[in-house]
């Protein structure tokens, strides 16, 4: 080894290779996802700058995001306030949020690479454009800047006259679109249907807090779960009522609120059976978690909230009317239980698996009344009619004059439970049911009543012109 | 004893149907539509059938058809021997089918409204839909079968239609009224169809032609083809020029034909292709409803379509 290679051993480069570190962060998140992260920023921002007043009502009445995409590029756009210069300097372009940044209460960002990893996900060009109400700014991320290993550190940044009298605000468009964006974005693609249905859904409380999101052009209308709540005039009413499981508490800087119960009345053993026709389908039964209002996972009927163990039956079409929310509040993202991709819940947070108890014993009132009332649900069906259905919204506020019993130990646990009808069982009854031609059941169905009957009915109405018979 | 309607007094699905043809045919270059097999409920009359085999020559045809007596007249009015005249309902096909290489053709022209267990099979068959297959489906827009309050029914069925559909929205009244069902089934269709078979380079379903129309009631219509994206590209850009297309999940077009008599058609038609449907409703002081403006739409309409109509003069001969 000669001296002249001694001294050029000094150190050896660690940059990450573009492409690799590109495909790496990009690979495991969805194309909804990564958009998504782009409108919780825009949240963020409104939560950042509203007014004392709103904040205080906790209402976004005001702010909205405008997300417009074709084959050739995806924009979006919000009046969320702007990017502020201090926060683009320290970190908003960065890989991840370095030690110290700090973060505003209730805000959904986290780990700081929502932004960086939804631009590259879709695209090889981006461009920021910043309005905040102190400097506007416009970052560019050029073509050249992916194709560049060496290029680290810096995007050019061009700084702007803030402006004065219009809104506030930021718009992001990636450009030179990335192959699975391209088949997304373009005319008649299957995306262009999902995509605003997945926003309604994740988005479904902020909606209702006054935020507005349009998909071009489009305004998304959220999706409430309502739930049953006989008599929510009266809150302090006894005896047998269709209310739901109701628990409150707060373990350190995390609110937990939980509601369970009927989102429609009990589908009949027909209506269970046949799942395609079921107007009382089972797609909209389960758990929704909501972490900061940002519903992370939705009608949920798997181990992950509580189904199919510690005595809760696996979910079955018979369980279909039973629906739930849990809602985890913190000024820290960190300790809600959410994953980064923000959409699933991470099962091994020990608060999570404490709630999940509750989530539990809650849904097991329900499993259980569901059984009582097997074979019978129709009875139930003109009390279901005359009933009322509140959204979380409502429902919280209903709970609030609940008598709610505490439960011992940390965190000011309190729950109600509900007493649901029952039914005596007496078991004096059968059920018969059996299988025709169809055209055979239309005939006799025209014998009977001259015209088409449920095949219920005409079965029904057999057995008892029969029965009438047997008792001459 | 109700007869099915003859199709020469439902106008509007008359020409719906001279359309499919004449798509059929621009589609001819690009898929091989005489050797595709053809599986459709033709009804009594199996019309479609003739007019298909007629046109392409097709010899593997296939009926769906439920009812025994049915099937009795199809037997005599089956325009040729080979026509498989099965007692399959939709369902059972789906459930049997099995994707080949033999390109197929499938129209499935519910006449009831049944949309959940409608759209999910149709979902069901598109999945397994051979490459540069054609579907069309056909949904009743009728809504009474939900029934609701007899004196404001709509707020009800909307409410029974997001239950059936809450994945795909939150219906309201306005959704659901004879005018706009079937831009709300079009939306819900779309949607499932998105879900059950999301796009890939080599596989994804678009749109060819939809229509709405309505002869009593309001019916939806939506050819769909599945294939690669490059393929598809090309009859798109073939048919981007033909007045009817519909590419790319973009609204149905609305089919509304005033049921003329002869004589009006006549005299409508010699102004033809020259003057404006307000000049027409001018000139011959033909009012066709009570409304002026209403008039003059409903000319247009006819003005857009007139080709298409046929002179049933010829069939009822
Ligand atoms: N539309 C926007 N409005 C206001 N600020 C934004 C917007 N988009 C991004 N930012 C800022 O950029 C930062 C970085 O965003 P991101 O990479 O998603 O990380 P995180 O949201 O986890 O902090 C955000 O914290 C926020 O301050
Ligand atoms: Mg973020």
């Amino acid at each position: 080894m000669t001296t002249q290679h001694k001294d050029e051993i000094k150190n050896v480069p660690n940059l990450p290779a573009k492409d690799f570190f590109v495909s790496m962060l990009t690979r495991d998140i969805d194309l909804h996802d990564a958009i998504l992260d782009l409108l919780d920023n825009c949240v963020d921002g409104a939560i950042r700058t509203r007014s004392r007043e709103k904040t205080e009502d906790d209402s976004l009445e005001g702010f909205w995001a405008e997300i417009k995409f074709d084959e050739k590029r995806f924009v979006i756009e919000d009046n969320c306030g702007g990017i502020p210069w201090k926060i683009a300097k320290e970190y908003a372009f960065c890989m991840g949020k370095p030690e110290g940044a700090e973060t505003k209460d209730g805000t959904i960002g986290v780990v700081g690479i929502g932004m960086k990893r939804a631009i590259f996900k879709m695209g090889r060009e981006c461009h920021v454009h910043s309005s905040h109400k102190d400097d506007a700014f416009l970052v560019t991320i050029p073509k050249s800047w992916f194709a560049d290993d060496k290029k680290w550190g810096v995007f050019d940044a061009e700084h702007e006259q803030p402006a004065k009298k219009i809104r506030h605000g930021t718009i992001i468009e990636i450009s030179e679109l990335e192959k699975e964006a391209k088949i997304a974005f373009g005319k008649g693609s299957s995306f262009r249907a999902s995509f605003p249905l997945i926003v309604a859904e994740s988005y479904s409380y902020l909606i209702e807090k006054g935020f507005r999101v349009r998909i071009n052009g489009d305004e998304v209308k959220r999706r409430a779960i309502k739930i049953c709540f006989e008599s929510p005039e009266n809150p302090k009413k006894k005896g047998r009522l269709i209310r739901p499981y109701v628990y409150e508490s707060k373990f350190n800087d995390v609110e937990v609120f939980v509601v369970i119960g009927y989102r429609s009345r009990l589908p009949t053993q027909e209506e269970q059976d046949d799942d395609t026709k079921a107007n009382y389908a089972a797609n909209e039964a389960g758990w929704t978690v909501v972490c900061n209002d940002r519903v992370v996972l939705s009608n949920d009927r798997t181990i992950k909230t509580g189904w199919g163990f510690g005595g809760v039956p696996n979910f079955h079409n018979q369980f279909s009317s039973i629906a739930g929310i849990v809602e985890f509040k913190s000024r820290y993202t960190a300790n809600l239980p959410v994953t980064t991709t923000k959409r699933g819940i991470d099962t091994s947070k020990d608060i999570y698996t404490l709630v999940r108890q509750r989530m539990q014993e809650g849904l097991k009132c329900f499993t259980k009344n569901t059984n009582r009332w097997k074979g019978f649900e129709s009875e139930l069906k003109s009390r279901f009619d005359k009933l009322k259905f509140l959204d979380l919204k409502e429902l919280k506020k209903t709970a609030q004059k609940l008598n709610l019993a505490t439960i011992r130990g940390e965190g000011g646990q309190r729950q109600f439970k509900p007493e649901l009808p029952e039914k005596k069982k007496i078991e004096t009854t059968r059920r018969i049911s059996f299988t025709k031609e169809l055209a055979d059941i239309e005939k006799v169905s025209q014998h009977l009543f001259n015209e088409i009957r449920t095949p219920e009915k005409v079965g029904e109405t057999c057995f008892d012109r029969f029965l009438d018979e047997a008792l001459k | 004893m109700k007869l099915s309607p003859a199709y020469h007094l439902r106008t509007n699905k008359t020409v719906e149907r001279v359309l499919f043809l004449e798509l059929l045919r621009k589609l001819n270059g690009n898929i091989p539509v005489g050797k595709c097999k053809y599986v459709s409920l033709g009804g009594p009359y199996l019309e479609d059938f003739s007019l298909i085999h007629g046109a392409f020559g097709n010899r593997d045809m296939v009926s769906l058809e439920i009812k025994e007596h049915v099937r009795s007249r199809q037997r005599i009015n089956r325009p040729h021997s080979q026509i498989v005249l099965t007692l399959d309902s939709t369902s059972d096909f789906v459930e049997k089918y099995q994707t080949d290489r033999k390109p197929l053709i499938v129209w499935f022209d519910y006449e009831r409204p049944d949309w959940k267990s409608q759209i999910s099979e149709s979902c069901e068959l598109l999945q397994k839909f051979p490459q540069m297959g054609i579907f069309k489906v056909t949904l009743s827009g009728k809504t009474d079968w939900l029934q609701g309050n007899p004196e404001d029914p709509l707020p009800e069925r909307a409410i029974k239609v997001t239950k059936m559909f809450g994945d795909y929205g939150n219906f309201t009244a306005g959704d659901i009224n004879d005018d706009s069902i079937c831009d709300t089934l079009y939306k819900i269709l779309h949607a499932a169809v998105a879900a059950a078979v999301p796009d890939t380079a080599k596989r994804m379903v678009r749109t060819l032609a939809s229509y709405q129309y309505n002869d009593g009631t309001p019916i939806l219509t939506v050819t769909m083809i599945v294939g690669p994206s490059a393929k598809i590209k090309q009859i798109e850009n073939k048919l981007k020029k033909w007045p009817f297309a519909n590419l790319n999940w973009d609204k149905p077009q609305r089919i509304a034909i005033p049921s003329l008599s002869l004589r009006e058609k006549l005299a409508v038609d010699q102004l033809l292709p020259n003057a404006s449907a307000t000049k027409i409703v001018k000139k011959l002081k033909l009012q066709l409803v009570e409304k002026y403006m209403d008039s003059v739409n409903i000319m247009k309409n006819y003005i857009q379509f007139y080709r298409h109509v046929p002179q049933f003069l010829r069939v009822t001969l």
